[in-house]
C-alpha cells in the first residue's frame, strides 16, 4: 500500500539525496519564531520554507519533497493535529516534528500517536531543535534510500510481472499451503476467474473432485520430505473451469524457496485442441482398424514387387480358410489358393495391371477344406510424395453367393422362358397403356402373323373381343387385380373360324412394383367342337334311358292291341269281336297315358323361365320316369317328404339333377335295394337327400366324380358328363352338393338350394363370383 | 309237313308256359296258341313260373316256354337263369318290351332259344313256337326211346 506514495516521492525529487540542502518546513503563524528559527537552520546548511498556515502546509507538502517538517500545533486556520494527520498521510516517511507553546501530555501522546517525529515546547532550546531535526533528516534519508532499493526491486518484478501477464500459457504461483498468491491474464481466461477471485484461496478449486485428494496428498509429501513427483516434470491433468466444465490441461510445476516459505509456480497449457487431434486420429486409426478388420471384404497391402505382405485384414481366413500369417511369411501363398484354371491369369494381372490400377479379377479359390469361393479382387497403387508407387492396396471380395444368385437368376429365367415357350397356351402380358409387353411364341404363332412382333402393339388391335370384354379387360388394364382375385375375368373370341377361350391374371412385377395384366389363350377350337358333341351325347343318353322306358311301356300295350286285333280278323263272333275290340281300346288308352305323361317329363318347362319347382314333386315323377327303365328292378322306394318352400328354378335342369342322380342311385343297387328320397327344410334352404343301398363309390373316385368326362362305366354306357352337368346346375343356383358314401352300404347326395325369392339375387352372385370353382369340402364329405 | 309228322306224337301239338304280368299281353297269345292247337300254362311272373313247371308231373310235358324280362318277384332274366340251368332241354324264347341289344346278346348265351321284341305279330311269334315245340319233341321222342 505504501509502495504507490513512496514512488512518487522518489520520482518528485531524487535530487534530494544528491548534496542539494535539505529542504524544511515550517508552519507557524508566529513570523518572528518562523524568521528566528529560519536563521537558525538555514545556518545549519537546510534550506528553509516556511507558512503560516495550516492548509499552506499541507499545499506545499504535496509539492515539495521535504526532509522535515516543524508544526506549530496552534495555528490560524486549522488544528495542528488535522494538519500532523494530514502530512503524515501525504508521506508516512516524512518527519513532522511538533513544536507546541502549550505543552500538555494530552497534545504530546495524540501528537505522537498521529506520527510526529517528536514533540518540542516552545520557547525551544535551539541546539534541541537541531539534534531533533539532524535525526528526523536522517531518519527520513534512510527512508529515502530503502525506497530506492526497494523500487529497483519492485521494478524486476514489475518486468517479470509484464511477462507473467503476457504469457499465452497460464502461469499460477501457490504457497506452500497449497493458496493461490499469483494468477496471471492467461489463467483468468483459461479458467474463467478473476485473480480477485482465486488470490489466496485453495488450488484445489482449479482441479476435478478426482484430483483433488491426490493434491493434498503430494503437497504434504513435499513439505514433509522435500520430494515430488512431480516437480520438474510436465504431466497432463483435467482443469476445472470456473463453468464446471472440465478440459484437458498440461503441467510443468516448479518450486523455490525464499525466507517466507516454499512457493510452487505451475505453468499450464490448454491442450483441447491437441487432444482433440490426437484423439481424431486414433479414431481415424480405429476406424481404418475397425473397418479393415470387420468388413466381410479382404483388405490387403503388398509392396509394387509383390514380395512382401504389408496387411491383409482378418477376413483372408474366412474367405481363404488360410491363416494370415502364412500370407506374411510368404506373400504369394494367396495365388496357390486360386483354383490351377484360373491362377496363370490372375498371376499374371496381380504383376501387370495392380501397377497400373485397373486390376480387376474374378477368380476362384480353393479353401483346405475342398470348397470353392468365387473372388472378386481389385486393386491400386499408391504413390509416394514423388509421385514413384510405394504401395499396392487392394480388396477382395467373397461373391461366391451374388455368383450362384446370378446362376439360380438366370437358370430361372431360362426355365420361365423355356416353360413359356413350350405352353400349349399363348401367354400375352399387357400394360396399362394396352400395349403387349411380352407375348410367347405361340401367341406369335397365333396372332403374330403377319410381323412385326406382337411386342408394343395395342391388345384390342390383336385380339377381335366383343364390346362387354373390350369393356372388361380395358377396365382390367387400368386397375389391374390383386394376386388373390377369386374370381380371374375370362371369355372367348373368334379369329378365322377358330375359336379362343382367355383367361386375365394379375402379373406383379418386383416388390410391391407396378401391376400388369397377362392373358393365357388357349385354341379351344377342337376341344369345344368335341364338348359339344359329347353334351350332345349325353343328352342323347339320358334321353334314351327315358326312351326305353317308355318302349316297354308301349310296346306292351301295342303287343296286347296287335294280338287282339289278329284274332279279331279271324274272328266271326261279333260278342268275341266285341270283347277284343274293348281290350284293344284299354290297350290304346295306356299306351296313350304313357306318350302322355313322357313328354310332359321330357318337354322343356316354359322356354327360359324360372319357376317355383316343388322339389318333392320333381324327385316323384323322377322316380316314376326311372321306374319304366330297364334298371329298376325290385328296387323299394321310400320317400320322406316333408313341407318345404318351393325353388326358384327351370324345371327342367331340376328334372335333369334328378333324373341323373336317381337313375344313378338305381344303377348302384343292380335291381335290388332301397331308395331313399327325402326332403325338408333346413334353414334357408332347402335339403334333398338321394340315398341308396347300393354298391357305394369308392373313395379315390370321390374328388373326381363330379369331373366332366370322367366315368366308371364302359365304354358307351356314360357320357362321364352326367356328374358335371348336375353340379353345374346346382352351383348355378347357388345351392351345394356333397355326397356320403361307404363301400358296400351305399351313397348319399345331399343338394342343397337356397328359397325364397329374397336369396337369389345374392345367390346368383356368389355364383358368379366363384365361377365354378369348386370346395372340396362340399364335393366330397367322404 | 312237319307239323304233321309230329301231330301225331302223344295226339297233341305241344306244351307252351307263357310267362308275363301282363294280361292283355298273355290273352291273345294265349287264344291263339291254343286255337294254333297247343296246350298254355300261364304265370305271371317268375316265381310262378318256376312254382308250376317244378309242380307239373313230368317237367318234360312243357315243350317250350315264352318268358317276359320285366315283372315282379323273379324276373325274367333270374327265371330264365334257373330254366336254362334246372331244365337245359326245355327251349326258352324270350319276349320283351325292351329292345336292348346287349341284354339280347346275353340271354342268348345263356342258350335261350329267340329275342323277340314287342310288338311281334302272331305269324312271327308262331314260327320261333313252332320250331322250338319240334325241336324239344324231337329230343323228347329221342330221350324216350
Amino acid at each position: 500500500m505504501g509502495k504507490r506514495g513512496q514512488r512518487k516521492v522518489a520520482t518528485a525529487g531524487p535530487s534530494a539525496l544528491g548534496g542539494t540542502p535539505t529542504q524544511v518546513l515550517i508552519v507557524d503563524d508566529d513570523l518572528d519564531l518562523c524568521e528566528a528559527l529560519g536563521d537558525l537552520l538555514e545556518h545549519e546548511g537546510y534550506r528553509v520554507h516556511a507558512v503560516g498556515q495550516g492548509a499552506e502546509a499541507i499545499q506545499q507538502a504535496k509539492h515539495v519533497m521535504y526532509g522535515a517538517v516543524l508544526l506549530d500545533l496552534r495555528l490560524p486556520d486549522l488544528d495542528g493535529q488535522a494538519v500532523l494527520k494530514a502530512l503524515t498521510e501525504l508521506d508516512p516517511t516524512l518527519p513532522v516534528i511538533v513544536l507546541t507553546g502549550f505543552p500538555t501530555t494530552e497534545n504530546t501522546v495524540r501528537s505522537l500517536v498521529k506520527g510526529a517525529f517528536a514533540c518540542l515546547t516552545k520557547p525551544y532550546n535551539p541546539d534541541v531543535v537541531k539534534a531533533t531535526l539532524r535525526r528526523a533528516v536522517a531518519v527520513k534519508r534512510l527512508a529515502v534510500k530503502a525506497e530506492r532499493v526497494e523500487s529497483a526491486l519492485s521494478e524486476s518484478e514489475e518486468r517479470f510481472r509484464s511477462l507473467v501477464e503476457s504469457a499465452t500459457d497460464a502461469i499460477v504461483v501457490a504457497d506452500d499451503k497449497g493458496h493461490i498468491v499469483s494468477w496471471n491474464n492467461a489463467a483468468q481466461s483459461l479458467f474463467a476467474y478473476s485473480a480477485d477471485e482465486v488470490i489466496g484461496k485453495p488450488l484445489t478449486m482449479l482441479m476435478p473432485l478426482r484430483y483433488r485428494e491426490a493434491h493434498q496428498r503430494g503437497l504434504e509429501r513435499v513439505s514433509a520430505t522435500g520430494e515430488s513427483r512431480v516437480i520438474g516434470k510436465t504431466v497432463e491433468l483435467h482443469g476445472l473451469r470456473r463453468d464446471g466444465a472440465e478440459f484437458p490441461l498440461e503441467l510443468s510445476l516448479a518450486t523455490w524457496k525464499t525466507k517466507g516459505g516454499t512457493f510452487y509456480s505451475g505453468i499450464i497449457r490448454d491442450i483441447t485442441e491437441r487432444k482433440r487431434a490426437e484423439e481424431a486420429l486414433r479414431e481415424s486409426q480405429d476406424r481404418f482398424r475397425q473397418l479393415a478388420e470387420n468388413i466381410r471384404e479382404v483388405f490387403w497391402m503388398t509392396d509394387p514387387q509383390k514380395d512382401r505382405m504389408l496387411y491383409v485384414s482378418p477376413a483372408y481366413e474366412e474367405i481363404w480358410g488360410r491363416a494370415t500369417d502364412s500370407l506374411y511369411e510368404s506373400p504369394r501363398s494367396w495365388l496357390d489358393a486360386i483354383h490351377t484354371g484360373d491362377r496363370a491369369r490372375v498371376l499374371d494381372a496381380a504383376l501387370t495391371k495392380q501397377v497400373a490400377g485397373d486390376y480387376d479379377e474374378e477368380y476362384r479359390v480353393v479353401r483346405p477344406d475342398g470348397t470353392i469361393r468365387w473372388i472378386h479382387d481389385r486393386a491400386f497403387p499408391i504413390h509416394d510424395e514423388s509421385g514413384t508407387i510405394y504401395r499396392i492396396a487392394g480388396i477382395a471380395e467373397d461373391i461366391t453367393e451374388r455368383k450362384q444368385a446370378q446362376a439360380a437368376l438366370r437358370d430361372a429365367y431360362q426355365k420361365t422362358k423355356t416353360i413359356l415357350a413350350s405352353l400349349p397356351g399363348a401367354i400375352l402380358i399387357v400394360n396399362d397403356q394396352q400395349e403387349v409387353v411380352y407375348a410367347n411364341s405361340l401367341a406369335e404363332h397365333y396372332f403374330g402373323s403377319p410381323p412385326p412382333s406382337l411386342v408394343g402393339r395395342s391388345v384390342f388391335d390383336i385380339l377381335p373381343l366383343s364390346e362387354s370384354r373390350r369393356f372388361t379387360l380395358s377396365a382390367n388394364l387400368r386397375s389391374p387385380m390383386s394376386d388373390r382375385a377369386k374370381h380371374l375375368p375370362e371369355g372367348e373370341f373368334e379369329i378365322q373360324k377358330r375359336v379362343y377361350w382367355y383367361r386375365l391374371f394379375p402379373v406383379t412385377l418386383g416388390t410391391g412394383g407396378r401391376r400388369q395384366t397377362g392373358l393365357v389363350i388357349q385354341d379351344i377350337t377342337e376341344q369345344k367342337l368335341l364338348q359339344d358333341q359329347l353334351i350332345q351325347a349325353e343328352k342323347l343318353a339320358s334321353l334314351g334311358t327315358l326312351v326305353s322306358g317308355m318302349a316297354h311301356e308301349i310296346n306292351n300295350p301295342v303287343q296286347g292291341i296287335l294280338g287282339m286285333a289278329e284274332l279279331i280278323l279271324q274272328e266271326h263272333d261279333p260278342v268275341i269281336i266285341r270283347e277284343y275290340a274293348q281290350d284293344i281300346v284299354r290297350c290304346a288308352q295306356h299306351t296313350a297315358t304313357v306318350v302322355r305323361d313322357f313328354v310332359s317329363y321330357a318337354r322343356p318347362a316354359s322356354s327360359g323361365g324360372e319357376d317355383d319347382v316343388c322339389l318333392s314333386e320333381r324327385l316323384a315323377e323322377a322316380v316314376k320316369m326311372i321306374r319304366l327303365g330297364p334298371d329298376f328292378g325290385h328296387v323299394e322306394v321310400v320317400t320322406e317328404f316333408q313341407a318345404a318352400p318351393p325353388v326358384c328354378a327351370r324345371r327342367g335342369e331340376i328334372d335333369q339333377v334328378f333324373l341323373n342322380l336317381i337313375s344313378n342311385a338305381v344303377q348302384a343297387m343292380r335291381g335290388s335295394g332301397r331308395l331313399t328320397l327325402a326332403t325338408r327344410r333346413l334353414g334357408d334352404t332347402v335339403a334333398v337327400q338321394i340315398s341308396d343301398t347300393g354298391g357305394g363309390i369308392p373313395k379315390v373316385h370321390l374328388t373326381r366324380m363330379f369331373d366332366p368326362f370322367f366315368t366308371t362305366k364302359a365304354p358307351g354306357r356314360g357320357t362321364g358328363l352326367g356328374l358335371s352337368l348336375v353340379y353345374k346346375i346346382v352351383t348355378k343356383y347357388g345351392g351345394t352338393i356333397s355326397v356320403d358314401s361307404e363301400e358296400g352300404k351305399g351313397t348319399t347326395f345331399t343338394i342343397r338350394f337356397p328359397t325364397g325369392e329374397h336369396h337369389k339375387e345374392e345367390f346368383h352372385e356368389i355364383a358368379q363370383a366363384t365361377g365354378g370353382e369348386r370346395e372340396n369340402g362340399t364335393r366330397s364329405a367322404g | 309237313m312237319k307239323l304233321h309228322r309230329q301231330q301225331g306224337v302223344n295226339g297233341r301239338m305241344g306244351r307252351v308256359l307263357l310267362v308275363d304280368d301282363e294280361e292283355h299281353v298273355r290273352k291273345p297269345i294265349r287264344l291263339s296258341l291254343v286255337k294254333a292247337g297247343y296246350e298254355v300254362v300261364e304265370a305271371t311272373d317268375g316265381e310262378e313260373a318256376i312254382r308250376t313247371i317244378r309242380a307239373a308231373d313230368n317237367p318234360l310235358m312243357v315243350d317250350t316256354i315264352i318268358c317276359d324280362i320285366r315283372m315282379p318277384n323273379i324276373d325274367g332274366t333270374e327265371a330264365i337263369a334257373y330254366f336254362r340251368s334246372q331244365f337245359p332241354t326245355v327251349p326258352v324264347v324270350v319276349l320283351t318290351g325292351y329292345p336292348d341289344v346287349d341284354l339280347a346278346v346275353s340271354l342268348m348265351k345263356h342258350g335261350v332259344t329267340d329275342y323277340l321284341v314287342k310288338p311281334v305279330s302272331w305269324e312271327e311269334l308262331l314260327i320261333v313256337v313252332q320250331r322250338s315245340v319240334d325241336n324239344h319233341v324231337i329230343l323228347k321222342d329221342q330221350f324216350v326211346a
